[in-house]
């Protein structure tokens, strides 16, 4: 399960990028887009991403999966359309469709939710 | 972390010990409530979609908070891009060509190798073997004597797939300058192996006929991938339902591109095709390079 490994690289980068709002920051909603020609499993992240999350700044952030459709055009009459990610040929040409969208993998942004220095202090 | 989270907040509310303080069993039972109630307040926020509510929770709570929404752009498969291209890049310095061979587990990457490995010839080849547990692959290919550097993913979470810093690390072990060409054996999976970039110069997927012609509708991702799809065990034919026109037609549906042999290593059947392909492959690296 290869999510083990994207979710721990994920992890990785959240507590970088919480680093400069202090210990006190977390992460708390995290989202995340995956195109759907990558292999990677929805269900599978999630459970990944929980266990990944254990005791770091993203422990019990809720994780947002935004699945991209792929969007390929035709290379031949250069009608673009979502494809199915078995189907890699214009229905009409017959020909290569080059790829536009479906293979993201991308962390796109964080909630952070940090101790408002008004109430704090 | 959540343990420092609820330290600091009990301290900002006058009860008692700075942040770190490391015995909460001195703690009073009043405390022990305040602490439960915490840890359902902050549950309940982190699952709602309105992004007001962690006031409405610091609002009954003992501490405010402000929510923030970061932009990142991160992609989770730069990481081990970077340490792929970094091979890629030494690899072409020294004129070492990689192929990246991936299957299922029992396609016969393995018999593969012991099948080409004699029929070389002055092509200067070694070997790194990756899979989860056990070296008897790289057993199996001793008696070529060419070098093998065995790669167990089982230390690092029995991981399904190379990464690219593993393969690097088992570079280093193999007389690069004295090499043409490195077969890296995947661990034996259609899924993962097809995600991460070794830093091969060519991905070439397996596929042996017991195991259907759906299977590149099924995992498109790693044919898609590949430079190179080697159908095996062809000698099994006369023995199978076997629909070889209808897998064709699967590959090119989902990979227009790629190159498609036939081959069995145990009657030696199609071989030739393959070896031509790697000449030609190789050739061309080594002209380019020129």
């Amino acid at each position: 399960m290869h999510e083990m490994s994207l979710a721990m690289g994920l992890l990785r980068e959240i507590e970088r990028q919480l680093k400069p709002y202090g210990p006190e920051a977390r992460a708390t909603r995290v989202f995340l887009e995956v195109g759907g020609l990558r292999a990677v499993f929805p269900e599978a992240m999630q459970l990944c991403f929980r266990a990944a999350s254990q005791g770091t700044v993203a422990e019990g952030a809720e994780l947002v999966i935004d699945e991209i459709v792929p969007r390929g055009r035709c290379v031949g009459c250069g009608r673009e359309r979502e494809i199915d990610h078995t189907y890699f040929l214009c229905p009409d040409c017959d020909l290569p469709v080059k790829l536009l969208a479906g293979e993201e993998l991308l962390l796109r942004s964080i909630e952070i939710e940090e101790p408002d220095p008004k109430g704090d202090k | 972390m959540k343990f420092d989270r609820e330290e600091a907040a009990r301290f900002h509310r006058g009860h008692g010990k700075p942040p770190g303080h490391e015995h909460p069993e001195h703690q009073e039972p009043v405390q022990e409530a305040r602490h439960a109630e915490l840890r359902t307040t902050a549950a309940g926020a982190a699952g709602a979609t309105d992004t007001d509510t962690a006031d409405d929770a610091g609002a009954q709570g003992p501490r405010k908070a402000a929510r923030t929404e970061i932009e990142v752009r991160f992609d989770l498969l730069d990481e081990n891009r970077r340490d792929a291209a970094s091979l890629r890049e030494r690899l072409r310095e020294q004129g070492v060509f990689a192929i990246n061979l991936m299957s299922s587990p029992g396609a016969g990457k393995t018999a593969l190798l012991e099948a080409t490995l004699p029929r070389l010839g002055a092509i200067r080849v070694a070997v790194l073997e990756g899979d989860i547990e056990t070296s008897a692959d790289a057993e199996r290919l001793a008696p070529f004597g060419v070098p093998v550097v065995q790669i167990n993913t089982g230390p690092f979470g029995g991981d399904c797939h190379l990464p690219a810093p593993l393969v690097a690390d088992a570079m280093e072990k193999l007389p690069l300058s004295k090499l043409d060409l490195v077969f890296i054996e995947n661990v034996g999976n259609l899924v993962c192996p097809a995600e991460f970039d070794l830093g091969e110069a060519r991905k070439v997927v397996l596929l042996s006929v017991t195991e259907g012609e759906d299977k590149p509708l099924k995992y498109p991702l790693i044919f898609r991938e590949s430079s190179l799809a080697l159908i095996t065990k062809i000698d099994l034919l006369p023995h199978l339902d076997f629909d070889l026109p209808r897998l064709e037609e699967n590959l090119r549906r989902v990979n227009p591109e790629l190159r498609v042999v036939q081959l069995s290593a145990r009657s030696g059947d199609g071989l030739e095709d393959w070896l031509k392909w790697l000449s030609d492959e190789l050739g061309e690296a080594l002209r380019a390079s020129d």
